[in-house]
């Protein structure tokens, strides 16, 4: 037992492991010791003395949270010394904290008040005035805004440290730092710099006091009037568990709800404060008809008989190969199910996709691939176990905050070394990361040079076809060969041209290092790999089956159809195609925008215009709305139920809040009563019936019920038998892309870190957050065509021009520009060629 | 037949004794409206809204009122004011869902709420009963301007002494001062 120690804590005996300190030892007892700055994630600093404990033989009061727990320790919390030391500190800590309680948005789940309820004085013994730190005449209470979104209190601040610690030890930024001494101590940005971190409503949830208050939230409701119902995040593939704070049916704040396997308790701004757009009131609110050229508000039985009576004339005149079906990644499992249904069954058509914002997407054999390279993949929580971790082909600070935060803990505790390749540079906060760019799309010649590099072969006549130099290549492969390598395998490497060939090399790369070595797939949006699991690509049938002839008539089977479609089916970008030229007649859109958001806005407009019926069922009205005949409005994620699969490959379930708002429908409810007036005779009452038919049907779900996976969520077992094809010997690096000397930059376009597509758009903080579309361009660059920053210039190709303004940003590779997806009065897609893989682009001062 | 005459004659000055007893009595009951009741000092009437003394109200919407509300009768969302101070921008009560047991005016953190010692304000709808922000100050202002007429257009320093209670009367800082002369 030497790494044990056993102490007496009021006296009880307990053993713990060496190194913990009395608060954990007391913890195990069951003996609650108040703290304010102490946080299980965060090194203990021992600012508040709120755990101050008696131990016998110590002179002073020791802090519990930061005294180490040793062997023959004597430690009583309850006795007259300890109890008085810490109404003592109380003292202290109220001595000038303000008593504006009431007009405070932290009462009712304040730490402050709640210890001082317990364990302080009733009252206060000085008459001085309380002390009252004023930055501006212009903001009564002394309150400021520090951020975008945030607002900061300083009289209220007990000083715990904890914001700046979370800030700094566990997001890396040094944003927020602490000035002025004792009781002059304020917490603050940077001269200049707001207060912008990714996680920086983190520091609202965690204050616990009301010194940091989040806009949204400031003046809005007590926090005993609300409710809490646990979801899960939709706004990326993280999966991060939330509890959304609604009443009624107003939605005030998302909060994270602490797994400890998933987000930790820390979930990012876009998360917490763009989630807030389901309560916009610019939402969708009545089924709209297009009649004699306008969209007319009508009945919901009005549109869906309309809907389904021109379904059938269009199935009767052109067959249901003339129907096309796009869906987006945030369907839940239950919804994918039903529109794989809805299609395949109903109208008897393979042609449905559930991904629009690619050109390039993933054939069947390769998503196969892909969930096969899931079988074997890490959880976040052992990211610690690598000794270096590769992301290739991601923006993963932007696509995956909550898995990069993983990466980041385990490079500050000291396991881990990072490596990112990109065609920007992603070390923005991953400071101790070495980082690599490659020309854009230059992901196939990247992996061959490193590839060639851990072979020992010369890699010194390809690294100018990806744009690297050699040396930091071989340095790299050098630094593999050491320990164990985790690889991330990012949204650009597999919806690529060249994608079949870069998972190939990966794999031959993890070969090479040893099965020691492992690959994760980064799979962006909430709920991708339940899609293709449930049957919303054209290939692959429900449960992850092969659309095959005899997988089909057995499925054509169970659901009791005489025969479902034996076409090849049409992913998104082909359905657009066959749109644009006429050979399909319908279109059937839910939750997804092609107008705004599928790279080449003109075949997009094309394919809206052409088809003869088009259904859009959305939250919003975007541009694909505004072109479709009939436009549905959908439920937003607070109301209605379901399951996920993060990109961890994780199940979660999310719950219902309250009932739909306004006229809106669940996507599941809008895709069920149209079959049903199709002649679908099958009725669900809810998404844990679907479910209930997906466990019964698919080796892979079965026996899990929805409210086994509500609250830690279920990691999957995906059984895809490995289709290894690593004979990888006749790859050859492809050109570099050369521009033509009208438009000499390359142009690269992706998400913003603060927003997912047009939604978070409707959230007003982070309207405050990102006022407005730019174009990012590489400081070298913009010199030798004297652009400065804050410059409006005209972007154009040889597709179409747009005006915006302009950051010059160090991280652009040179030769680059870069243009954020999400703005909606930025029309990026019409820049792009929906031919061409790159696009070439100039830039002219206005 | 004689019995029944006895009988009789006993049983009319018995059964009219409690009569006679109080036939000299001052009356109970009172000739309301001419002459109006004496309540008593912890009389709970109709709410009102405070205000300072400059005008603008004392109510900042803290929500401690409905939270102690037994019967779920106050509603109320809060705004930030032009001066970045929280107040209510919608404060409702239901006053015929009231039970007047006075929980909202001991929660009251801010000394806004009180129940004022009116009690006639029956309608002939019940949504009139429904008394918004504005009703509520108005009442407040009412009641202000009765006091100064009565009391010789006094200037009264702090409305949250300004009621009867016995608690705030003991609050009241001329009373420390009588006390002590």
């Amino acid at each position: 037992m030497a790494d044990q120690v056993t102490l007496t804590i009021e006296g009880r005996e307990v053993t713990v492991p060496k190194g913990s300190t009395i608060l954990d030892a007391a913890t195990r007892l069951g003996i609650v010791i108040p703290t304010f700055c102490w946080d299980p994630r965060l090194r203990s600093i021992a600012a508040c003395r709120m755990c101050l404990v008696e131990v016998e033989k110590s002179p002073k009061l020791v802090t519990a949270c930061a005294a180490p727990a040793m062997d023959g320790m004597v430690v009583k919390v309850f006795s007259d010394k300890a109890v008085n030391g810490r109404k003592a500190v109380m003292e202290f800590q109220l001595v000038n904290h303000p008593l504006d309680c009431p007009t405070c948005d932290k009462g009712g789940e304040c730490e402050l008040q709640n210890h001082s309820f317990s364990h302080g004085p009733g009252q206060k013994r000085t008459s001085e005035p309380r002390n009252r730190v004023i930055f501006d005449g212009k903001y009564v209470f002394d309150e400021i805004p520090i951020g975008p979104v945030i607002w900061y209190n300083s009289n209220r601040c007990i000083k715990c440290y904890k914001c700046t610690r979370l800030v700094k030890e566990i997001a890396g930024d040094a944003d927020l730092g602490a000035f002025n001494r004792g009781y002059k101590t304020i917490l603050h940005r940077h001269k200049n710099v707001p207060f912008k971190s990714e996680f920086s409503g983190n520091t609202v949830q965690y204050c616990p006091v009301g010194a940091l208050v989040a806009d949204s939230f400031r003046f809005k409701e007590r926090t005993w009037m609300l409710e809490q119902t646990p979801s899960v995040c939709h706004l990326c593939g993280d999966g991060c568990n939330t509890a959304l704070w609604h009443q009624g049916q107003k939605l005030f704040r998302i909060y994270a709800r602490w797994n400890n396997h998933v987000e930790d308790g820390l979930i990012c701004d876009r998360g917490r404060f763009g989630g807030l757009y389901a309560d916009d009131e610019r939402r969708l609110q009545h089924p709209q008809i297009r009649k004699e050229g306008k969209l007319v508000e009508v009945s919901w039985n009005e549109a869906i008989r309309y809907v389904a009576d021109m379904l059938e004339n269009i199935m009767d005149k052109h067959g249901g190969e003339s129907i096309g079906f796009i869906g987006n990644e945030m369907l839940s499992n239950e919804e994918a199910y039903l529109f794989n249904r809805f299609a395949r069954q109903v109208i008897g058509t393979n042609n449905l996709d559930f991904r629009f914002e690619d050109r390039h997407l993933p054939s069947k054999e390769l998503n196969f691939h892909l969930l096969s390279i899931m079988s074997d993949r890490v959880p976040y929580i052992d990211f610690k176990k690598f000794d270096n971790i590769l992301f290739v082909g991601a923006d993963s600070e932007v696509r995956h905050p909550v898995l990069t935060l993983w990466v980041k803990r385990a490079i500050y505790s000291g396991a881990s070394r990072t490596y990112a390749a990109y065609h920007r540079k992603t070390d923005y906060n991953l400071h101790p990361a070495e980082s690599i760019e490659y020309f854009p799309q230059g992901e196939y010649n990247f992996l061959l040079c490193l590839y060639k590099a851990l072979k020992g072969d010369d890699i010194k006549d390809i690294t100018s076809s990806a744009g690297v130099r050699a040396e930091d290549v071989e340095k790299w492969a050098e630094d593999f060969k050491n320990g164990k390598t985790l690889i991330f395998a990012g949204e650009d490497v597999y919806n690529n041209p060249r994608g079949t060939e870069n998972i190939q090399l990966i794999e031959a790369i993890r070969d090479l290092l040893g099965q020691e070595s492992k690959v994760n797939i980064l799979f962006d949006g909430a709920n991708y790999i339940g899609n293709i699991l449930c049957g919303a690509t054209p290939g692959i049938l429900p449960f992850g089956v092969d659309n095959i002839y005899d997988n089909r008539k057995a499925l054509a089977d169970s659901w009791g159809a005489e025969k479902l479609s034996d076409s090849e089916g049409m992913n998104t970008a082909e359905m657009l195609n066959a749109a644009a030229e006429g050979k399909l007649k319908a279109l059937f859109i839910l939750g997804a925008d092609p107008v705004g958001f599928y790279p080449g806005r003109g075949i997009a407009e094309k394919a809206m215009k052409k088809a003869e019926f088009k259904v859009v069922c959305e939250t919003f009205l975007t541009e694909t709305g505004k072109s479709a005949d009939v436009v549905l409005p959908l439920a937003a994620f607070p109301e209605y139920e379901g399951t996920l699969i993060s990109t961890e490959g994780r199940l979660q379930s999310f719950q219902k809040a309250y009932e739909t708002a306004y006229t809106s429908a669940e996507g599941w409810r809008i895709m069920l009563r149209i079959m049903q007036k199709l002649g679908f005779e099958e009725d669900y009452n809810g998404p844990e019936d679907i479910w209930n038919e997906i466990g019964d049907n698919s080796e892979i779900f079965s026996n899990i019920s929805h409210k086994g996976v509500s609250f830690r969520g279920l990691l999957i077992d995906m059984k895809f038998d490995k289709k290894r094809e690593t004979d990888i010997s006749g790859f050859e690096a492809v050109e570099a892309p050369k521009p033509p000397p009208e438009y000499p930059l390359i142009l690269t376009y992706g998400t913003s870190v603060y927003q997912k597509r047009h939604l978070t758009h409707y959230a007003a903080d982070m309207e405050k957050i990102e006022p407005g579309a730019r174009i990012y361009m590489n400081t070298k660059n913009a010199n030798s065509i004297d652009i400065h920053d804050n410059d409006t210039v005209r972007v154009s190709s040889g597709k179409g021009s747009l005006t915006l303004k302009l950051t010059t940003d160090q991280r652009v590779r040179p030769g680059t520009v870069f243009i954020p997806t999400n703005f909606i009065e930025a029309e990026f897609n019409t820049l792009l060629d929906s031919k061409a893989d790159l696009t070439f682009v100039k830039v002219e001062k206005l | 037949m004689l019995e029944i005459i006895k009988t009789v004659i006993k049983a009319i000055p018995i059964g009219l004794a409690t009569t006679f007893k109080n036939i000299f009595r001052k009356p109970t009951t009172l000739q309301y409206p001419d002459v109006m009741p004496d309540l008593s000092p912890r009389f709970r009437g109709l709410h009102y809204l405070a205000r300072y003394p400059d005008g603008t109200e004392r109510c900042v919407c803290c929500g401690l009122c409905a939270a102690a509300c037994p019967a779920n009768c106050i509603y109320m969302e809060p705004m930030e004011n032009e001066k970045g101070e929280r107040k209510a921008r919608i404060y409702i009560i239901n006053e015929i869902r009231c039970i007047f047991c006075g929980y909202c005016e001991e929660a009251c953190p801010e000394e806004a709420i009180f129940l004022g010692r009116e009690f006639e304000f029956c309608k002939y709808n019940i949504p009139d009963f429904i008394y918004d922000k504005e009703m509520l100050l108005g009442v407040f202002d009412k009641i202000e301007k009765d006091r100064r007429v009565r009391e010789g257009h006094k200037f009264i320093r702090n409305a949250r002494f300004d009621f009867r209670s016995p608690v705030h009367a003991m609050k009241h800082p001329d009373y420390k001062r009588e006390k002590t002369e």
